[in-house]
């Protein structure tokens, strides 16, 4: 059975590309799918999906300029969904 | 599906039912779709909004619940009669259930779980009669996916495809017939928001019920493979998409599209980054130098001008406390706020990025590079985070799922440069090259990063060989204007914290750097009023500073600056300043003195080749170890033995550079 598009767009990813976009140029699925896709593999524990700042927290943390408690993350900024592979397809 | 269940049925669950959910022996239809599809207002518009809702019993899980009039009697026109329900009352009604949203019947959530076994329940008499599942006309790929799992079970299935006109927008063309041939249940039009296909709808209900249930499509034998099974339902998507809809051809671009396809391009894309970053810096050495200048004569000439004509007036004059007050707090954190300016404009400028979405393009770019020298994919965030505060930085190590990831990262964090190495930077860039000293600042960035991807690649190819790739996807938010009100909350946010800063850690540090050089050492002088170069801060930091000689920074008053630096980036100035205001008071009541002794010095102890004495010091300042939070931070998420090993990395690398940069620099002076 050839590969449908979920494990098209897991291979994709597993590939390299780095956004929904590059995998709608290397793939040529939409974007509705691919969107899907992502999300079903999220679900299904292939890839883990966590949203990220790229911002500091705006507190500070008593040792830096910038810096605050130390979270790591905060709500300012866009936020990033960052989708990193869990498990391997067999 | 050969017994019906009845409103009865589903109407005795209801114990907080306000009433009959419909008449006795009235076939249950169930309304069933993924979240945002336009459920719930088709039910209100099928049913006139005459819903009961409450808490199915036993569950926390809310159900809409109301009559439904179909014109049932009409499904005795149609012939084929064979297997048709057998409810008690063919009346004029149905019970019509709002289930919660669900994208798929693979359940992860309690309401997912609860529509699973409401839809599937181990006993099939308990099911619905008939299921109406509610697609996105113009999101088909999200919404069939519980069509075709519906469908993988006998039984009678309607598809109500709402958002007809979102996706004519889009120039999407749905053929109807087509799709219900492909999904092999009837599929009706309907637009809820203005009761447009409501009596179609009830129709193709009506008839459905009167006919056998559907047989459930058949599937290839894929033995408990989860993958391969969720694959083929998407392939059976597909087929059914390609079929039955017509899509323009290139999916339509939006600004961000176009912007993202030049800002994240390989090649293109870093450039842009690197140009971003120099604007950056120089918009922030530009624009902050007249205002750090004014605030450095502020506080070198009236603030202490007025500090010690107060003490003088109270009887202090002269004493220690106006040593203290005058050359330790004035002096040291007086200087550190006249970057005050520089750091508002920086976080000013670096939170427009961050808001207006270039910072997450950023972030794309950085992870390719960092993939391209073979550093985990992930630890980009951390290390972005690091050009910020190396504290939180290492906390976000906790994102990376592989420990070997996680301690990498944290050791590659400190050589990011943090906004308190910044302040340094300027005051010796503005010093040493007054004519560029944006493009410095810059230059130590990029100087940053090399270090993170040089050590990145020694550590990996010496401690973790196996270290295996992490992929990693990001979904960009698309582009905004920025919002002024977020700019102004999280420039502020991060002055407060540099602020609190200046009056926390540092106002400490600057009273345990006055202690030592108000200690006498070696019988000159007396508690306080003593030569700092006969203090203890100097005789302690004498003892280190010949290790600093091969790098032409030997001077004990920048190795002492250097030794404070552990505590905090931003000390190494107040105690700078300190040293310098016992050291020659009076010729730091003009603005720029302080840039003029540490020039001074420089000079002498690089035998002349000043330029490249600065660089090498700079440099170590970068590399060696951040602050002492940085440590406990460390400490605490790789434990002692990588935090001790991550200190020796950063002394070594930072003196090798050093001692490197000073060298060559030398040979071509």
């Amino acid at each position: 059975m050839s590969a449908g598009p979920l494990r098209v767009v897991l291979e994709a990813v597993q590939a390299g590309s780095l956004t929904s976009n590059e995998i709608h140029r290397s793939t040529g699925l939409s974007m509705d799918m691919i969107r899907t896709s992502l999300d079903q593999l999220v679900r299904m524990g292939y890839l883990s999906a966590e949203a990220m700042a790229t911002a500091c927290p705006p507190s500070g943390c008593g040792s830096c300029g910038s810096a605050s408690a130390q979270t790591g993350t905060c709500s300012t900024g866009p936020v990033l969904l960052g989708l990193s592979l869990t498990r391997r397809a067999s | 599906m050969t017994t019906n269940s009845s409103a009865s049925n589903f109407a005795s669950c209801h114990s907080d039912a306000a009433g009959p959910l419909a008449a006795s022996g009235a076939p249950v239809v169930a309304l069933v779709g993924a979240p945002n599809v336009g459920k719930s207002t088709l039910f209100n518009s099928l049913t006139g909004a005459r819903r009961q809702v409450g808490n199915w019993p036993g569950t926390t899980v809310e159900v809409g619940r109301a009559r439904w009039s179909v014109p049932l009697r009409e499904r005795t026109a149609v012939p084929d009669l064979a297997g048709a329900g057998s409810w008690d009352e063919p009346g004029s009604e149905v019970a019509l259930l709002d289930l919660p949203g669900a994208y798929s019947l693979d359940a992860i959530s309690p309401d997912e779980q609860f529509t699973r076994t409401l839809l599937m329940p181990p006993d099939e008499a308990d099911r619905p009669d008939l299921i109406v599942v509610v697609a996105d006309a113009s999101r088909l790929a999200r919404s069939l996916y519980l069509v075709s799992q519906v469908r993988e079970s006998e039984g009678r299935v309607v598809v109500a495809l709402t958002m007809s006109d979102v996706a004519a927008r889009r120039e999407i063309e749905v053929d109807v017939e087509e799709l219900h041939r492909r999904l092999g249940a009837p599929v009706v039009r309907v637009d809820p928001r203005h009761g447009i296909g409501d009596a179609d709808l009830a129709r193709a209900v009506a008839q459905s019920l009167g006919r056998p249930p559907l047989p459930a499509r058949p599937r290839p034998d894929l033995a408990g493979d989860e993958l391969a099974s969720a694959d083929e339902r998407f392939a059976w998507i597909q087929d059914a998409i390609d079929a039955a809809t017509v899509s323009p051809q290139a999916e339509p671009r939006t600004w961000s599209d176009r912007i993202d396809r030049w800002v994240t391009a390989p090649w293109l894309g870093p450039i842009i980054f690197l140009a971003v970053m120099w604007v950056v810096f120089q918009l922030t050495t530009t624009a902050a130098a007249p205002l750090q200048d004014g605030l450095d004569a502020l506080f070198s000439g009236p603030v202490s001008t007025a500090a010690v004509a107060v003490l003088s007036a109270i009887g202090l004059g002269g004493s220690w406390v106006e040593s203290f007050v005058v050359d330790g707090l004035i002096a040291g954190v007086g200087m550190l706020l006249t970057f005050v300016p520089l750091m508002a404009i920086m976080f000013a400028l670096l939170a427009l990025l961050e808001d207006s979405g270039y910072m997450a393009r950023a972030a794309v770019v950085t992870d390719r590079t960092m993939r391209m020298i073979g550093l985990p994919g992930r630890a980009f965030l951390p290390l972005i985070v690091g050009f910020g505060c190396n504290v939180p930085a290492i906390s976000a190590t906790r994102v990376l799922p592989d420990s070997r990831h996680r301690i990498l990262t944290a050791l590659l964090v400190p050589f990011t440069s943090c906004s308190a190495r910044l302040a340094v930077y300027v005051m010796l860039a503005a010093t040493f090259f007054p004519n560029s000293a944006g493009n410095v600042v810059f230059a130590m960035y990029m100087i940053s990063i090399l270090f993170v991807v040089v050590v990145g690649l020694a550590l990996k190819k010496t401690l973790w060989r196996t270290m295996g790739r992490d992929p990693l996807l990001l979904d960009l938010p698309a582009y905004q204007p920025p919002h002024l009100r977020i700019l102004g909350i999280v420039t502020w946010g991060r002055l407060k914290g540099f602020l609190r800063t200046a009056s926390g850690i540092i106002v400490a540090t600057v009273a345990a750097v006055w202690l030592l050089q108000s200690i006498p050492v070696g019988g000159q002088g007396s508690f306080a009023d003593v030569p700092v170069s006969d203090s203890a801060y100097a005789a302690a930091a004498q003892t280190v500073t010949p290790v600093f000689a091969p790098a032409g920074f030997g001077n004990w008053e920048a190795v002492g600056a250097l030794a404070v630096g552990f505590v905090a980036k931003e000390a190494v100035i107040s105690s700078w300043s300190q040293t310098y205001a016992v050291e020659e008071p009076s010729e730091l009541d003009a603005p720029g003195a302080l840039g003029d002794a540490v020039r001074e010095d420089f000079a002498q102890s690089s035998g002349g080749h000043t330029t490249a004495a600065v660089w090498a010091f700079m440099i170590f300042l970068l590399a060696y170890t951040p602050c002492v939070a940085t440590l406990a931070t460390q400490w605490r998420e790789i434990g002692r033995k990588w935090t001790l090993f991550g200190v020796g990395v950063q002394l070594s690398v930072a003196w090798v550079a050093a001692v490197a940069v000073f060298q060559v620099g030398r040979l071509l002076s």
